[in-house]
Parts: C-alpha cells; structure tokens; sequence
C-alpha cells in the first residue's frame, strides 16, 4: 500500500508541474473542465490506493452492453 | 503542441501503420490462436476485411471533410445533443480501451520478463512517457514514429527469419480442425481489437497536409499490410510450437526466446521483447493523443496541451482499477470489446456518414 501511496504522490506532482506550465493559457471553462478531471482521478485514486472492488468505468459500460455480449460470446462457444 | 500542426501523406501512412500494428502484434497471436487454433490466420485476414470496410466510411468522410475530425463534422451534421452524446460515448470507450491496452503491455511484462514488479510501475512510466510524447504534439510523433516503426518491423521480420529451422509447415494442417465457427469467433473479436480502432483515426486525418499525390491507396495498402503481417505471425508460431502453440500467452516472444544461431545469436528475447513494447507505446500514444482530440473538440476547450496529462492520468488510474487480474482484462478484450465498439463507436460513424450522404 505504501509503494501505491507513493507512486500516486509523484503522479499528482507530476500533474501540479504541468499545470504550472500551463496555467496563463486556461480559460476559465478550461479550468473547471480540469477540476472536473482531477476530482474523478481523486476518486479513481483511492480505489487504487484502497484496492477495493468500487463502480468503474468498465462497471457503467457494462450496465447495457454486459448481457448482449455475453450472449454473443455463447453463441459462438456453445 | 503548435496551433497548426500538419504532417505529410508518407507520415500519416506510417503513423496508421504504427496505430494498427502497434501493441497488436503482441497482443493478437495469443487469444486468436487459443479460439480458432490454425484457422486463426483466416480470423485476422477476416476482421482485416471489415476492417476495409470501416476504413471506407472513414476515408469517405475524409473526402467530404477534409479540415474536419469526426467530432467536428459530428457538430456540423447531428443535433448538438446527439453529438455530445456520440462524442462523450467514444471518448469514454476510447479511454477504457487505452487502459486495456496498457493493462496488456503491463501483463506482457511481468508474464514475461518482470515478474517481481508491480504491474502499476509499468503503467505508470508507459503512460508517462506518452504524455511527454503527446504534449510535443502530432509532428514530432510522425517524425519519431517513423524510425521507430522500421526498427518494430525489422525485429519481427528477424524474428520470423532466424526462427526458420524451426519452422515445420505440417503442424498447419488440419486447418478448420473446429469448424468455422471458431474462425468467425476469433473473427468477431479481431473486429473490436484492432480493426474499428480505424475509426478513431478520423481524429487524427485532418492534420494531413493536402495535395495531389495518391493518399487512400496507402491507406489500404497498410492496411493490408497490416493484416499481411499478422497472419504471418500467426502461421509462424503455428509451424514452430504446433498444437502446443494455444498454451502460449504471447506466442511471437515466445519465438524470439528460442532463437539459437549456434553460440552467437542466443537469448536475445530481452532486445526482441524492447521492440514490442515499443509497439505499445506507439499505440498507447496515439491513443491519448485521440482521446486529448475528442474531448478538447467535443467541449470546445483552448488549451490542447493542458489536458494531455490529466486524461493520461485518467488512463493511468483505469488501467490499474479496472481489472483485478488477467482474467477480467480477457473478458473485457474478447467479450466486451467488440459490440461496444461497434455499438459506442462504428454504429454512431454510419449515423453520421448517412446524414452526411443524404445531406446536400
């Protein structure tokens, strides 16, 4: 966990710098458009720093398209 | 990242070739072959059909729009909300897809070479590293890419030839054993993986500088070529480990490890095993640079460069949550991703190029 802790550290100061070079060119749409982006990080974050099993991209994608798919895959194994 | 970036005809040929082959040629051999066994090669030559197809919806829309990226000529021809609808669908499977394939690359490393380092390390600096790429913007990957790409097929072509006292073209035979069924299956699976990513290419097109010299034909000529050196991938670990072959996770390193030219050219899979993750940086780059394109055009953001390394890290946290282990990363490849694919990203492309057929 700690290792985990540590590589999401460097990754959020990797981000801090990059928004240092950037930040005279963002408009403010830009800017809330970036926190947006940064609060989902924040919350994928600590799914990877807990290492629970929480809702996922993969999760809301698999809501529609999940019981299709697998019917196509039975078609072709059975 | 300039404003106005171009590149020329032979760098778009060669960016979509490294687009297409990239992170395919360690990715494919192995879920194919364990489907369809040694009809695997007409699977990929099968997807590689549609394959075409997507590429003639793309090219079409091209030559109507030539300035425009599929976002842009979205907003022009659909209602604003179905747009954003479109839109926000394919940037979220274009992201789930580039942590799927970082997720690959991460496998094929700590399967193959690093067993003892955490798969997010790999992640981590593969993502990185892209996101340095992507914020120099689209001229300097075509510039890079190009040597990179000679270098990727020099390998497999070596590869392919010191491996020829190996090769025993019985072990090709039967080739249907299964039927067809599986041929199709594999088929189905090569459709999501690698061929409708053809259509996020529409993306990357506008930044090709125009003039008169021949362009689509080489388009499907690397297509083609793609499709070319797959299969002979495929065939080549065929004739080399037989019906042992589907027990092989990566099949095409697997080759590269048994290369032994007496005492001199032995144990080179470390040098062999750089030049394919080479292919997946140079797919993974493209990717993001795809998904910075969708998201900065759908909400119409100014600054390109600033997003880059936000939506990597975005990536980078998908690709180390989404899966628990390999078997979830396997289910989403062969079973999720081709209809949402098709559903999420090449049925909103027919839409859009319907409306633009119709329209005058």
């Amino acid at each position: 966990m700690n290792e985990r802790i540590i590589v999401t550290i460097i990754v959020y100061l990797l981000l801090a710098y990059t928004w240092f070079l950037d930040r005279d060119k963002k408009s403010r749409k830009d800017f809330l458009f970036y926190m947006g982006l940064v609060g989902i990080s924040g919350y994928l974050s600590f799914i990877f720093i807990s290492g629970k099993a929480m809702f996922n991209l993969d999760d809301l994608l698999d809501i529609p398209f999940e019981r299709p798919a697998r019917m196509i895959f039975s078609y072709f194994t059975s | 990242m300039k404003q106005v970036e171009t590149i020329d005809k032979l760098q778009m040929v060669l960016l979509f070739q490294a687009f297409i082959t990239g992170s395919t040629i360690i990715n494919i051999q192995g879920p194919f072959i364990g489907i369809a066994e040694n009809g695997a090669w007409i699977s990929i030559l099968l997807a590689n059909g549609f394959g075409a197809l997507v590429m003639v919806v793309v090219l079409y829309m091209y030559e109507k729009y030539p300035t425009l990226s599929y976002i842009q000529y979205t907003k022009v021809l659909m209602w604003k909300p179905v747009a954003y609808l479109f839109g926000i669908s394919l940037a979220l499977i274009v992201i789930l897809f580039t942590a799927n394939i970082t997720y690959g690359m991460g496998q094929f490393l700590t399967t193959s070479m690093m067993k003892e380092t955490p798969l997010y390390i790999f992640h981590f600096l593969i993502i990185m590293v892209a996101s340095l790429t992507v914020r120099q913007g689209i001229e300097v990957m075509a510039r890079m890419f190009h040597g990179i790409l000679y270098f990727l097929f020099f390998i497999i072509f070596s590869i392919l030839v010191l491996n020829v006292t190996q090769y025993h073209p019985e072990f090709l035979n039967p080739v249907l054993s299964i039927g067809w069924k599986p041929v199709f299956h594999a088929a189905y699976v090569g459709i999501g993986f690698p061929y409708i990513d053809i259509m996020y290419f529409a993306m990357i097109l506008p930044y090709l500088k125009r003039d008169d010299k021949p362009f689509k034909r080489w388009m499907y000529g690397g297509l083609l070529l793609n499709g070319i050196i797959l299969a002979v991938t495929i065939i080549a670990s065929i004739m080399v480990f037989g019906p042992m072959v589907t027990y092989e996770k990566f099949p095409i390193f697997q080759l590269a490890r048994i290369i032994e030219i007496g005492e001199i050219i032995q144990r080179v899979e470390s040098v062999f095993g750089i030049a394919l993750i080479i292919g997946s940086y140079m797919k993974i780059t493209l990717m993001l640079f795809i998904i910075v394109e969708i998201v900065t055009q759908l909400f119409d953001l100014s600054n390109k460069r600033a997003f880059v390394f936000p939506l990597g890290l975005l990536v980078y946290l998908f690709s180390t949550t989404s899966f628990n282990n390999e078997i979830e990363l396997g289910e989403s490849g062969l079973i999720m991703e081709t209809i949402l694919a098709f559903s999420l990203g090449f049925l909103p492309l027919l839409i859009v190029a319907a409306r633009a057929l119709i329209k005058r």
